[in-house]
């Protein structure tokens, strides 16, 4: 898996039109340097060969020096993850409570005007641009007012605008499936057994139907982190914070190509494993899994 | 023969005779959500084509009257520039549109070619472009997007391409799931029997079995499409400036934030309505043509 998503992103990097060695000299520079460039950077090999060394560099930890800084790029990315890892991890966490919480109430209300609310607010959550919605709560909260501060991440009070931007999107998703899933859940007969038993509602509720509805729930709460990191780049823009995203859309429009590809192999490579995780963490809240 | 000559005769319709489509328009009309969203959808539409005949003023004029709070002359106020912010709402629906509909083209067409053929013909094919898709579905979309456009350049063109390309794994995987299991189904066979061509089979037998779950899941592509459109020309790698498009509206004049919100809220909430618009058209085709996607 890693290893394809690896020969793409090469591949990527290699569609590039234009030089690399001509983009770090600069356009003054005579034939004869960039040659001497190419050849040390080793260009003039053949492709299989480039990737490899591409690929076992990446393995060590090297993924090559930006062409616009001339720093490693891991460094770079190493300064920057920390940000945007926060970010999106403050945007799940606003994400499954808000989200698990509506759905939850609005299946336990189906068909009452808060489940129509609920639905509505999920479908709007999903179609409001993530950039616009941060805009929004700019106007509102920190410029109007004046609650939390308008960009920056110097304190914890910067966090609280773009992981509620973030968060509120995913919160859509969370929420329409719990719904779904609760509702489900509800019509199994082990529901209808406990509430033969007599069990409160709420018992049968919150310890016999949402411990069974949450299981596809975390499957989507995995992959929604990887929403989340690319919404991130964009959310990151609006507020100015100094993650990956920011990273990622300066290298972009610097043609910075080393930097693009660094920062991309590492957002897959991190959305690779929180979907693993999400797979043993599966086997783990499903004994029926576990059983196969 | 007898066959042949029963299928000529003209068949009086039973009254309680069940048909498929009318039982999907029943249900699609029934539903709320979808009459709303195909209102506003169709509205979006309209207002596109007749931009130039209902738009006030040209999107492209720039005028002395900057950043002019909404007003009768200029119900949704000015821009940084002076220019009218409901004319290039207006025009920016158009390349929004297109955009939408030209990148989900892209996605399903190469998308469905391709699982297809990864469905009929299984073996290494089928495991070349199944492996490929898991790749590309190993990024979250936007990056994805981003990493091509990286490739391409920044241009309108190019994020429909960008975007295009990004969704095809969807399609693909939806496809190939739906051909390994129509495949087996013995009209097929017969159709083989009889000497059908693999592209006549695909064609006549495969395509209208899956035409349904395509068109929900083009419907909701178009949204998605729109969506990331104006994500990456907010961050400056689709439509240039001065064109009007909702995404790279809001990039030129969110510096002005503070003191004149309509430059920002507008263009955004004319995303938010179309998107939504178009999500809840996608929903309600969905109840009613493949409850399974449900």
């Amino acid at each position: 898996m890693l290893v394809g998503v690896s020969v793409l992103v090469f591949s990527m990097l290699h569609f590039v039109p234009g030089d690399p060695a001509r983009i770090m000299l600069g356009m003054e520079a005579g034939a004869e340097e960039v040659a001497r460039l190419r050849k040390q950077l080793g260009l003039d090999d053949p492709l299989v060969v480039q990737y490899l060394r591409f690929a076992g560099g990446a393995l060590r930890g090297d993924l090559g020096r930006s062409l616009k800084s001339n720093r490693p790029v891991v460094e770079e990315i190493k300064a920057r993850f920390p940000a945007t890892l926060k970010l999106a991890l403050c945007g799940l966490g606003i994400a499954v409570s808000v989200g698990v919480l509506a759905g939850v109430l609005a299946a336990k209300h189906h068909q009452s005007w808060l489940d129509n609310a609920v639905m509505l607010g999920a479908i709007v959550g999903v179609s409001v641009p993530g950039f616009w919605l941060g805009l929004m709560l700019i106007y509102f909260f920190a410029v109007n007012l004046r609650w939390f501060p308008v960009a920056g991440a110097a304190t914890l009070r910067h966090l609280v605008l773009p992981s509620l931007t973030l968060g509120l999107m995913a919160s859509a998703v969370v929420a329409r499936l719990t719904r779904s899933s609760v509702l489900e859940v509800m019509r199994q007969d082990y529901i209808r057994t406990a509430r033969s038993k007599g069990l409160s509602e709420r018992i049968v509720m919150y310890r016999h139907a949402l411990k069974n509805a949450l299981i596809p729930v975390v499957t989507v709460v995995g992959l929604q982190f990887g929403g989340l990191l690319g919404g991130a780049v964009i959310v990151e823009q609006v507020f100015a914070w100094p993650g990956l995203g920011t990273l990622a859309v300066t290298a972009l429009q610097a043609r910075d190509f080393p930097m693009v590809q660094g920062i991309v192999l590492y957002m897959a490579l991190g959305y690779v494993v929180v979907n693993l995780v999400v797979d043993v963490m599966y086997s783990y809240l499903d004994p029926r899994i576990r059983c196969q | 023969m007898t066959v042949a000559v029963r299928g000529k005769e003209k068949c009086p319709a039973k009254p309680d005779s069940f048909s498929f489509r009318k039982y999907a328009v029943r249900r699609f009309v029934q539903n709320r959500g979808a009459v709303l969203g195909s209102v506003l959808f169709a509205a979006l539409i309209l207002s596109a084509i007749l931009a130039p005949w209902i738009a006030p003023y040209d999107p492209y004029e720039v005028s002395p009257n900057r950043l002019a709070r909404p007003s009768r002359e200029h119900p949704l106020g000015t821009d940084a520039l002076g220019r009218d912010v409901l004319s290039r709402i207006l025009y920016g629906g158009r390349i929004s549109l297109q955009v939408g509909v030209i990148a989900v083209g892209i996605a399903a067409v190469t998308g469905t070619a391709l699982g297809l053929i990864a469905g009929y013909f299984e073996g290494w094919v089928d495991h070349l472009i199944m492996r490929l898709m898991e790749v590309m579905l190993a990024f979250p979309g936007i990056l994805l997007a981003m990493a091509i456009m990286a490739v391409l350049g920044s241009g309108l063109f190019n994020v429909m391409i960008a975007v295009g390309i990004a969704s095809v794994p969807s399609y693909t995987r939806l496809v190939r799931g739906v051909t390994l299991s129509v495949k087996q189904n013995e009209y097929v066979q017969a159709a083989r029997a009889l000497g059908s061509g693999i592209g006549r089979i695909m064609l006549r037998h495969l395509v209208p079995n899956i035409a349904a779950p395509i068109v929900v899941l083009s419907t909701l592509g178009v949204a998605s499409a729109i969506l990331t459109c104006a994500g990456l020309s907010f961050i400056g790698l689709g439509a240039p400036p001065p064109t009007a498009e909702w995404g790279a509206m809001l990039a030129a004049d969110r510096v002005y934030l503070r003191r004149a919100w309509w430059v920002v809220a507008f263009p955004g909430l004319a995303i938010t309505i179309s998107v939504l618009a178009i999500n809840l058209v996608g929903d309600g085709l969905r109840d009613a043509l493949d409850p399974r996607l449900k």
